[in-house]
This record gives structure tokens, C-alpha cells and sequence, in this order.
């Protein structure tokens, strides 16, 4: 090959011309007759001659393989439907400076070679899938706020005359908020709390940084550890973990029509929407952090958690679908406990007992 | 509904804000169930029995059986 070249340099001499000369058969594409051809390679061009003193240069450019047998190495033009060349197989050598590579697969595996461009094939494939699996988490944090407002406040209002209206009450339960994540619930993305007259313990976000909580876990739950949940929930929101998880179990088609005003997936749906173990474990770190800021006693909500996470799930089962509940996690918020600590209730006693009765209209009692 | 919560915890010399933290609740629910406000949810009253040891028509009243007096 390397000798081959040498001779078909622009700097050959008269000698090496000779020397390669090539006998070759043609078609002009417009005749059937077959002429006999002697063939030059230079590293820009085929000349061609004929016994009858006729000669042609071809440019490299206008020149092309054409797939065919194996007895010989057939060259077509670019410009000429019918022009064949038909050059002996040991011709390659010479020609293949000129002409480049053979294609067998298609230009760029050639160019690459069959392994390497399997091995790349399977790269890309194996991105594709990764970013699968990893494009929620990169999408979700550009996914505008607002787009996500109307579809979080229509599931508030799906539940209507459910949602706890006690203004008291629902000041009570904004200062919670507020206790663990100081400025959460201001301006324009700021957080909207809503409570829930559903006997279901829960507490969820929602898309547009809703978060709704039930009745039993206001009710029924020390507010400590009610804090700790919502310090998860608010940790969900800023962390954008409502809109991964959407984009994770609707695709981003469904988000967009989502978005788009066509609420196809229903409440129940959004409620029960599930986070990854990662986005728990955040969420989970998240909380412990604020609980800290707060100087609030994360030992109440390591005991709820170790409390759902051991009792019947009947009761709780809401919960558990959204928040995989495991004695670790329940740790994990114990472990944060110290003991030198003077923790500060999460609200003062008059705040708890507006927040109890926030489900409560007028003198009426509550009914579960 | 009525309870007997109030005279159990009182035997046990518990103030409410014990008994919150025993059954996990709030103070403000140990509260509301010992004043009649507030029915528990099945779930914390069986806590609530399984904390005094006792079957749960021996610590709440059944609205059926009540009293006539009482009504």
C-alpha cells in the first residue's frame, strides 16, 4: 500500500508512470462495446488511454465504487449513470489512495471499523437509556413554577368543600411552615398549605408548590412531628422532586398536556405520586436540617415514622405509598436528637389549639 | 363522644401533656377527646385502649348505650 502510494505521488517520475499502468476494460454508458484502456493513477486523478491515442483525465471526485463481484474492482462516475471501469482486483493497491476505503457498512463505520463503531453503538444506546432514567432529575429543576400552579390549585380544588377553612387554623398552619423553613410561604413561588377534611393520615406536595396535609396528621399527630413532615414536604418542593417524580410516572408528553391545562392524571394520582429512594433520603436530610434551625426535637417524628412504618398499614397506607417508611429512616431523624439541646415547641399553645381545630366550622365538632 | 380518659389519666397521675406524648398526639387531642369534642380516629383508640390495657367500651362510651339522663 505504502509502495503503491509512492508511485501514484504527483512527484513520480516519467519511469514510475509507466510503471503503473493499469489494463483496464470501459463502458462509456453510452455504447455496449467494451474499450480496452490503459489506466495512471495520480493522487488526484485517473487518466485513461486508449491504443487509438484517446486519452481522458478523471477527477478522484467524480469517481465512485460500485458494489459488484469479486472478480474485479468496478469504478462508476458520479456524472455518467452508464460509465464503467472495470480494473483488475490487484488494482486496489494503487487505487485505493484515490479512492478512499471500500464502503461496506455506510461511510462512517467504514471509516471507524466494525468493532469500534459496535462498541459505539452500544455507548449511545446505553446513554440513551441512562438519560432515561436520569433526564426527570435534569428536567424538573427548569420546569417553570408557574406552569405547575394551575394544575396544583385545581387538585386543591378537586377537593372542595374537603379543604379545612378555619382562618385561625390555617394562619397555625402557615406559622409551621414558616417555623421550619422561614420565608417559604412568601412571594410569588412561595409555598401554599392546605388542609384536608380526608380521614386518611397523609401529607403530600403537589405540583406548584402545594403542599396539602389530612386531618389525622394534624389531629392525631404530636405537631413536632407534624413539623418534621412538613419540613420533608417543603425539602420535596424546593428540591423539585414533585416534578420529577411527575415527569418519572406521566412522561413529559402527559406533563406538558398537564401543563397545558388538560389534567388528565387525576388527584389521587398527583397524591400518591412516588419519590425515588434518593429523593426521600434528600428530603429526609433536608428536614433533619431544618428541624435543627428550627431548634425543634426531631425525636417526635423519628417516632411517628418508626410508629407508621411498624403499625397495620390500613390506616396509613396513604402515606406509605408516597413515603416508603423503613425503622432506618426513622433512625436516621432519632440519630439527630441531642441530648444538650433545648428544643422550643414547634407552636406556642395557642397556635396548637387553633391548629386542631382547623377542620372545625363554627361551633359544629369535628367529625372523622 | 364520652370517655373515661380524663379519670384514667388522672389515676395515673398523668398530665395531659403525658398522655399526649404517650399516645403521640398532641395535647390539644388528648384535650378535645377528654372534653367530648373531638372522636378518635379507630386507630389511636385502639392505641389509647392499648395503652391503659383496657377493652375500648370500658374506656369510651357507646352513644347507644348512653344514658337517657345524659342526653
Amino acid at each position: 500500500m505504502r509502495r503503491a502510494r509512492r508511485r501514484a505521488s504527483p512527484t513520480h517520475s516519467t519511469l514510475g508512470r509507466s510503471d503503473s499502468l493499469i489494463e483496464a476494460k470501459l463502458y462509456d454508458g453510452v455504447t455496449a462495446h467494451p474499450y480496452n484502456v490503459q489506466v495512471i493513477a495520480d493522487s488526484k486523478a485517473l487518466e485513461l488511454r486508449q491504443a487509438g491515442g484517446w486519452n481522458d483525465r478523471i477527477d478522484a471526485s467524480l469517481l465512485k465504487r460500485i458494489d459488484g463481484g469479486a472478480a474485479a474492482l468496478r469504478l462508476g462516475r458520479i456524472d455518467k449513470p452508464g460509465w464503467r471501469l472495470i480494473l483488475p482486483l490487484d488494482a486496489e493497491a494503487q487505487l485505493s489512495p484515490l479512492l478512499g476505503r471500500e464502503e461496506r457498512y455506510g461511510r462512517w463505520i467504514d471509516r471507524a471499523g466494525l468493532l469500534p463503531a459496535l462498541a459505539a453503538g452500544a455507548l449511545v444506546t446505553t446513554s440513551v437509556v441512562a438519560i432515561g432514567y436520569l433526564a426527570p432529575a435534569w428536567i424538573a429543576p427548569h420546569v417553570p413554577m408557574s406552569w405547575e400552579r394551575n394544575v396544583g390549585g385545581s387538585i386543591v380544588g378537586d377537593y372542595g368543600n374537603l379543604r379545612c377553612r378555619n382562618a385561625e387554623g390555617q394562619r397555625a398552619l402557615e406559622a409551621l411552615v414558616e417555623r421550619v423553613a422561614p420565608g417559604a410561604t412568601k412571594g410569588a413561588n412561595g409555598i401554599k398549605i392546605a388542609a384536608l377534611d380526608v380521614p386518611v393520615f397523609n401529607a403530600a406536595a403537589l405540583p406548584g408548590g402545594y403542599i396539602v396535609v389530612f386531618k389525622p396528621a394534624i389531629t392525631e399527630t404530636d405537631t413536632d412531628a407534624l413539623a418534621g413532615v412538613l419540613a420533608h414536604e417543603v425539602a420535596h418542593v424546593r428540591r423539585r422532586h414533585v416534578t420529577e417524580a411527575l415527569i418519572r410516572e406521566l412522561g413529559i408528553g402527559a406533563l406538558i398536556r398537564l401543563f397545558a391545562g388538560n389534567i388528565g392524571a387525576n388527584a389521587e394520582q398527583i397524591v400518591s405520586l412516588s419519590y425515588t429512594r434518593t429523593n426521600e433520603a434528600e428530603a429526609d436530610s433536608d428536614a433533619i436540617q431544618m428541624l435543627k434551625r428550627a431548634n425543634i426535637s426531631p425525636k417526635p417524628t423519628a417516632d411517628l415514622f418508626l410508629r407508621l412504618s411498624k403499625e397495620a398499614p390500613e390506616f396509613s397506607a396513604e402515606f406509605l405509598n408516597s413515603h416508603p417508611l423503613s425503622i432506618k429512616r426513622a433512625q436516621k431523624f432519632a440519630a439527630s436528637f441531642d441530648s444538650r439541646a433545648r428544643y422550643q415547641p414547634a407552636l406556642s399553645r395557642y397556635q396548637a389549639d387553633a391548629l386542631f381545630e382547623i377542620c372545625w366550622t363554627g361551633a359544629k365538632k369535628p367529625v372523622m | 363522644m364520652e370517655s373515661r380518659l380524663r379519670v384514667l389519666r388522672a389515676e395515673r397521675a398523668w398530665s395531659q401533656q403525658d398522655l399526649a406524648g404517650r399516645l403521640e398526639v398532641s395535647r390539644q387531642s388528648v384535650n378535645a377527646i377528654e372534653t367530648g369534642k373531638y372522636d378518635p380516629s379507630l386507630p389511636l383508640a385502639f392505641r389509647i385502649a392499648e395503652l391503659f390495657d383496657l377493652p375500648i367500651e370500658e374506656i369510651f362510651v357507646s352513644p347507644s348505650r348512653r344514658s337517657s339522663k345524659a342526653i
